[in-house]
């Protein structure tokens, strides 16, 4: 994997947002760069949602973030609806950002501890210059309601009266505020409990739907993407391996990787001593400093042959719509 | 001690916290026995009183002061809850040892690797500073830590997460306990990294026969690693059965609530998830009859007036580990799990959720 390329991308059928050949680094001191997104393309067409997974420091939080350009690429063109997004103003850009929410990953402390709920659900709006309070707390109130809170009983809380779930509830009304058009979930369940998550899991479907967004939605879990995205892009260290409707996912996953996260969901069907004898892969992620040559999977990879390390694979197309970075599969 | 007696006997403690609120009742009458060499798992919600039990089965949470443990904890013949400092000391680490969740913060930034576990080796075993490093080189290989020779010397922040989790897992097992608890080992982990950790924890279970108490919220990490569960909510312990048994044909609401909600591989993209609305009653007024019935698609006035208590199912009383259930209207019968069925997706409202 590893793979770069841009097959996989349907230019002409008017995507919301497309990413193009994205780069991301970070300086790291003496002269060092991380690596942190390297060359990777991906589109959404409106109402889609493109579940983005891999394991942490495979660059998929960087990725979400550099669409909202914070901080901006280092190369690579993000462009919504459009609009070219890495070379506009920062007036311009100021402004289309406010079609571009984002859901963090931990909801308790992406809230401010001492603004009550009725202050940060409205903040959004007040900000772009809405005074109206009237308008403004019936707005409020109803996006409380619709994410399935009492808007009587939180209107006057702060974030810590509130559970995990219920936070999270507040931060998506907040986001649903500016009637956006891309809503960015960076890890949203990750830090909730399994019922918890499934409440907020059906609540971001629903709202998806009612608000005709277009999502990415990004997370380690692989069951939990497959449940929500229409399509899977699957991430190593900065790069793509893998592209796939979301129901291809299961039994035509074909990167190496793809089939090791899915190996590594805990499955409450397969009980002790039952455990499939999928090719363990051993080992920790290689340094972002210094990522391997070639394919960046291929010093864990089963498969890797010396063309992996001389050669970058680029996605091409398996099967309809399947994309895959691999030179052996 | 003779085989078929359990090292661990737990007999209806209960836990309750004094705070401002009034008294929180974290764990109530709880009763649970653990065979030498068998994994128990502790399934529930944050908030569920699973890490609490934990702890006062360690001895860590202790009668005294704001804390109220009543019940009776007794671990290879003594009873945790009456021993004196000095003599938990000599059972920490040593007979029964406890995994953390944040690898990160169970190890001392300022301590080398090497001295967070020749310190349990010295003082427990005997052992002068080379015989410890060697011993502590040795558990390191065994935890699969490449190049144990130069990690000894490094510090925690050198080590990545998994590395980090590993080196607590062999602090946990330098003296061969005989029991270990591992509090959410895995939860701050990748789901990569989180495999690879409860193999290394199941084999080196089996290689050394411990017994084990795996505290997790996540029912696949249970499932693949347990012999026997226990589901709690609201502190009490609300079924417990062999683990195949459990997973194969749940028969409290509240279990099989858990297992719908998870999301399956199997399932379609934008499967509609089984939910449980609502959350944990709060436990400093702990609600009269069952703690689930606020949320139990099943209640019926009873299960709000009377609380139920274990009991084991016909086909198994009798057994040395029965399928036991406290539910007034328990469910039979193999339910439908991969699939939870959309029931009314259409034209369902979303219920207001009340604090």
């Amino acid at each position: 994997m590893a793979g770069s390329g841009v097959a996989h991308l349907r230019r002409d059928e008017g995507p919301v947002l497309a990413v193009e050949n994205l780069v991301v680094e970070f300086p790291a001191g003496r002269g060092q760069t991380v690596h942190a997104v390297s060359d990777i393309s991906f589109d959404l067409m409106p109402g889609e949602t493109l579940g983005i997974v891999g394991e942490s420091g495979c660059g998929k939080s960087t990725a979400g973030r550099a669409v909202l350009q914070l901080p901006s690429p280092k190369s690579g063109s993000v462009e919504i609806d459009g609009i070219e997004l890495t070379t506009l103003s920062p007036s311009a850009l100021r402004k289309i950002r406010a079609q571009m929410q984002m859901i963090m990953q931990d909801p308790i402390s992406s809230l401010n501890p001492r603004r009550k709920v009725k202050h940060l659900v409205t903040e959004g709006p007040r900000m772009w210059g809405q005074r109206n309070k009237e308008r403004l707390d019936q707005l409020g109130r109803e996006l409380l309601q619709a994410v399935g809170l009492d808007p009587d009983m939180v209107w006057d809380r702060l974030p810590g009266e509130l559970s995990g779930g219920q936070c999270q509830r507040v931060c998506i009304a907040r986001a649903m505020m500016l009637k956006p058009k891309v809503l960015i979930c960076d890890e949203p369940v990750s830090s909730l409990d399994v019922s918890v998550q499934a409440q907020i899991l059906n609540l971001l479907e629903q709202t998806k739907t009612e608000f005709e967004l277009t999502m990415i939605f990004i997370a380690h879990n692989m069951a939990v993407v497959k449940n929500i995205s229409d399509r899977v892009m699957v991430m190593y260290l900065g790069k793509v391996c893998e592209i796939a409707p979301s129901r291809d996912m299961e039994q035509q996953a074909q990167h190496p990787y793809s089939q090791l996260l899915l190996a590594s969901i805990p499955d409450p069907d397969v009980l002790r001593g039952e455990a499939d004898a999928t090719p363990q892969i051993e080992g920790d992620l290689p340094s972002p400093l210094n990522p391997p040559s070639g394919c960046r999977f291929r010093t864990r990879c089963p498969l890797a042959t010396d063309r992996c390390a001389d050669e970058e694979p680029l996605l091409r197309e398996v099967a309809p719509e399947h994309f895959v970075a691999c030179h052996n599969v | 001690m003779s085989s078929n007696e359990p090292i661990l006997t737990v007999d209806g403690v209960s836990t309750r916290f004094r705070t401002k609120r009034g008294q929180l009742r974290a764990v109530e009458q709880v009763s649970l026995e653990l065979d030498a060499g068998e994994t128990l798992g502790l399934v529930g919600e944050s908030g569920s009183g699973k890490s609490v039990l934990g702890q006062t089965i360690m001895g860590l949470v202790s009668n005294g002061g704001a804390t109220t443990v009543t019940g009776t904890v007794n671990f290879m013949g003594r009873d945790m809850q009456g021993l004196t400092r000095k003599e938990q000391q000599q059972m920490w680490g040593n007979d029964i040892a406890m995994v953390f969740q944040d690898p990160m913060s169970a190890l001392n930034p300022f301590k080398r690797i090497g001295t967070h576990i020749t310190e349990s080796l010295r003082a427990h075993l005997g052992l002068d500073k080379t015989q410890a490093r060697e011993r502590a080189i040795e558990l390191l290989r065994k935890v699969r830590i490449p190049e144990p020779t130069r990690r000894i010397d490094q510090y925690p922040h050198e080590l990545s997460g998994g590395m980090r989790q590993r080196v607590v897992i062999a602090m946990a097992l330098a003296c061969d306990p005989k029991l270990t608890i591992a509090d959410e080992p895995t939860t701050a982990l990748d789901v990569t990294v989180q495999k690879q950790i409860l193999e290394l924890l199941d084999s080196l279970r089996t290689e050394m026969g411990m017994a084990g108490i795996l505290v997790s919220h996540d029912l696949g990490v249970v499932a693949g690693q347990t012999d026997r569960v226990a589901v709690m909510y609201a502190g009490r312990i609300v079924e417990t059965a062999p683990t195949r048994q459990l997973f194969a044909n749940p028969r409290h609401p509240y279990t099989e609530a858990l297992l719908a909600a998870v999301p399956r591989l199997e399932q379609e993209p934008h499967t509609r998830l089984e939910s449980i609305d609502g959350g944990l009653p709060d436990m400093t007024k702990p609600p009269t009859g069952c703690s689930f019935a606020s949320r139990c698609k099943y209640a019926q006035a009873k299960c709000r007036e009377v609380v139920p208590t274990l009991t084991a199912s016909q086909d198994t009383a009798g057994a040395r580990h029965p399928h036991e259930v406290a539910c007034h209207f328990p469910l039979d019968g193999a339910a439908d799990l991969g699939m939870p069925a959309a029931v009314g997706t259409e034209n369902r409202e979303l219920e207001v959720e009340t604090i």
